[in-house]
């Protein structure tokens, strides 16, 4: 996504570049200059063919691009119906609810992995990848064997007589949410782990020798050391669960409805790819919007600082 | 390659047929030497029952068949507009296709060339189209748990919808199409009254009668899942799926009672890199051989060339839906309409849903 790059501090000077130049650039400046120029020259290609190209399709399919009837607005008038704008509520309710779960239980689980001993953490590294690479609609189906009415939980509450009759834990929003958090969980905390390795425990340890009372040093210390992993975790969380689709359709037994399977039906049922584009449109419009909201609160460029600074 | 279980499987069958298969004669204008991509619904049971009504199609005529899935309107459109079609068969749901001819992505299907491999008259007129030619025809059907419901199921959806009489959680497609079918017959509209839809009617039906629906489902894979799980008790499910299930011991009913068949066709992309081998595979997959076959395989579904039905046991015949007792009642999924009202529906249908 461009605000990234955008994000980079103007003001630092990029160390891959030298220096502007007082007289006359030495033979390895320029040679430096050179270099740097022609390895930055592929990434720079594959981020506008791979990245900028296609959302300028998208934004000009939003008009009516490539359709028969030209420049129209029609897509964003469509979509100002009620039924979209109700879908686009769930789904941003869907999303940071999601968000906020994730990083209430990836918080401790990254706090586990970065501090007890290595042997144990890549154990809990390896399960975390291991779901990981297990496809979405596997694991979207494992969750129904558990959750189900004769299901893994149910079977066992209902065996050691804490219920009678089977709750209902899938096809329906709490299913949802239990699918999404789990998918979604282990993004967060990879994200999580990195910014927490990289605080000092110095800190901890003076803070705690100064006086402050364990609950005091991890709201002033490690908390706000941490702030950019769980920043940056969530934003992808975020992005990840607003687009997200077969989860909630299928462990939401249609009482989770969410904007993306109305793209979904714009775009395979009836054939309206200006409506599907103008739709994506407005949901990057939103998830921009998010970063921008990030940036005043916490600052996105502290996602590429590492903690402890 | 599951081509080659496929051809063995056939093999297999062609022996035990009386006018077995012959391989390696195909007529001379149907020799070739391309490469086909076959776009179809995907998954393990759809490949070995495409395999087996293709046959020793690659042998007698030399053209090579590949499978890709899953047909997308959409992604053809895309492809016709970059100039670089992938596809040369596609299996089309009937409203695809529609929606496919209205953006001019279809070439006219060869009839000359498929009467020189099959009986004109052997063919359901019906099923014959200028830009495509029956696939199969598939099915949603009521279904229950013959434990918890009991031997005797709803045979209507009025009485599918009799939550006193049926007691039992109750699952439909979490999709327009073909739940307002089901909506308006549950209401009281004879099959054959039920299109055009009246749409009002539909979705006051759907207030009723959809706050009764304990589950939605929105992929066909699900139904295994359920019906194994004992999740749900009645069902309107897909009748390969359900069919499926039973032959492995599950204790479920079905009744073909106001069932609701959907009709899928061939077709061939305009501007497919291979144009003229498709016709020539699509003629093939009209042989009553092949579709006897893959019946045999799988009994669940319809299909275009009526003489695929001869030498088909009485036991496997009471339960394709195609055969006259079963379709009597049935009602076949008007897709002209959905054309053009599914905007519209879907728009309704998602604020149904959004509402809930």
């Amino acid at each position: 996504m461009t605000p990234f790059e955008a994000s980079e501090p103007a003001g630092k000077s990029n160390r891959l570049l030298p220096d502007p130049p007082s007289v006359t650039l030495t033979a390895w400046q320029r040679q430096q200059r050179g270099l740097t120029v022609s390895l930055m020259a592929l990434p720079v290609v594959a981020m506008v063919a791979v990245f900028v190209m296609p959302l300028l399709v998208l934004l000009w399919m939003s008009f009516g691009g490539g359709g028969k009837t030209g420049f129209s607005l029609q897509g964003y008038i469509d979509l100002a119906q009620p039924v979209y704008l109700k879908l686009l509520a769930f789904t941003l309710q869907l999303a940071l609810l999601t968000t906020v779960l994730c990083a209430l239980f990836a918080y401790p689980l990254a706090y586990l992995m970065v501090n007890v001993s290595s042997r144990f953490a890549a154990w809990m590294g390896v399960v975390l990848f291991i779901t990981l690479w297990l496809s979405f609609l596997a694991r979207t189906f494992a969750w129904i064997i558990i959750l189900q009415r004769r299901g893994l939980v149910n079977n066992f509450l209902i065996g050691i007589g804490v219920i009678d009759s089977p709750l209902e834990l899938v096809y329906n929003k709490l299913g949802a949410y239990i699918g999404m958090v789990h998918i979604l969980l282990p993004f967060m905390v990879l994200t999580l782990i990195p910014a927490m390795k990289a605080i000092d425990p110095a800190y901890v340890r003076a803070g705690l020798s100064l006086g402050a009372g364990p609950a005091r040093v991890f709201r002033d210390i490690y908390l706000p050391l941490s702030l950019p992993g769980l920043v940056a975790g969530s934003m992808l969380v975020f992005t990840l669960a607003f687009g997200f689709f077969i989860t909630p359709a299928i462990l939401g037994g249609g009482r989770a409805p969410t904007i993306v399977m109305a793209i979904r039906d714009q775009i395979q049922q009836l054939g309206n790819l200006q409506l599907a584009a103008a739709t994506s449109m407005v949901l990057l419009v939103f998830c921009l919007g998010l970063l921008f909201l990030y940036d005043r609160i916490a600052g996105i460029d502290r996602i590429y600082d590492k903690g402890g600074k | 390659m599951k081509s080659r279980f496929g051809l063995v499987a056939l093999v297999a069958l062609g022996m035990s047929l009386p006018f077995g298969l012959h391989a390696q004669d195909a007529p001379a204008e149907f020799k070739g030497t391309g490469k086909l991509v076959v776009n179809n619904w995907g998954g393990p049971i759809v490949e070995r029952m495409h395999a087996a009504w293709y046959g020793d199609f690659a042998k007698a005529t030399g053209i090579d068949v590949s499978f890709t899935s899953i047909p997308d309107v959409a992604k053809l459109k895309i492809m016709s507009q970059v100039g670089n079609v992938e596809w040369d068969v596609v299996d089309f749901e009937g409203a695809q296709m529609l929606q496919a001819m209205k953006n001019d992505l279809l070439e006219p299907i060869d009839y000359d060339l498929m009467y020189k491999l099959v009986p004109k008259e052997q063919l359901d007129p019906a099923q014959m189209t200028k830009y495509g030619i029956g696939s199969i025809a598939f099915g949603t059907i009521m279904a229950w748990n013959t434990e918890s419901v009991g031997k005797k199921g709803p045979s209507s959806w009025t009485e599918f919808f009799d939550t006193a009489t049926f007691k039992g959680r109750r699952a439909l497609y979490a999709r327009p199409k073909p739940t307002l079918e089901i909506m308006l017959m549950a209401d009281g509209v004879a099959a054959k009254d039920v299109y055009p839809i009246d749409i009002d009617r539909a979705f006051k039906a759907l207030e009723k009668f959809g706050p009764k629906v304990d589950l939605w489902v929105e992929k066909t894979s699900q139904w295994d899942v359920l019906i194994q799980n004992k999740e749900v008790d009645l069902m309107g499910s897909s009748l390969a799926r359900t069919m499926a299930q039973i032959e492995k011991g599950e204790p479920m009913a079905i009744s073909f009672n106001q069932s609701i068949m959907e009709q899928s066709y061939w077709t061939i992309p305009k501007g497919a890199p291979n144009v003229k081998d498709a016709q020539k595979l699509v003629a093939w997959m009209m042989r009553a051989e092949g579709q006897r076959a893959s019946l045999k395989l799988l009994p669940y579904y319809s299909m275009a060339n009526k003489a695929a039905l001869d030498g088909i046991p009485k036991e496997t015949l009471a339960k394709l839906p195609g055969a006259p007792e079963n379709s009597a009642n049935s009602l076949t999924i008007n897709a002209g309409w959905w054309l053009e009202h599914d905007a519209e529906v879907q728009t309704r249908w998602l604020d149904w849903l959004s509402r809930r």
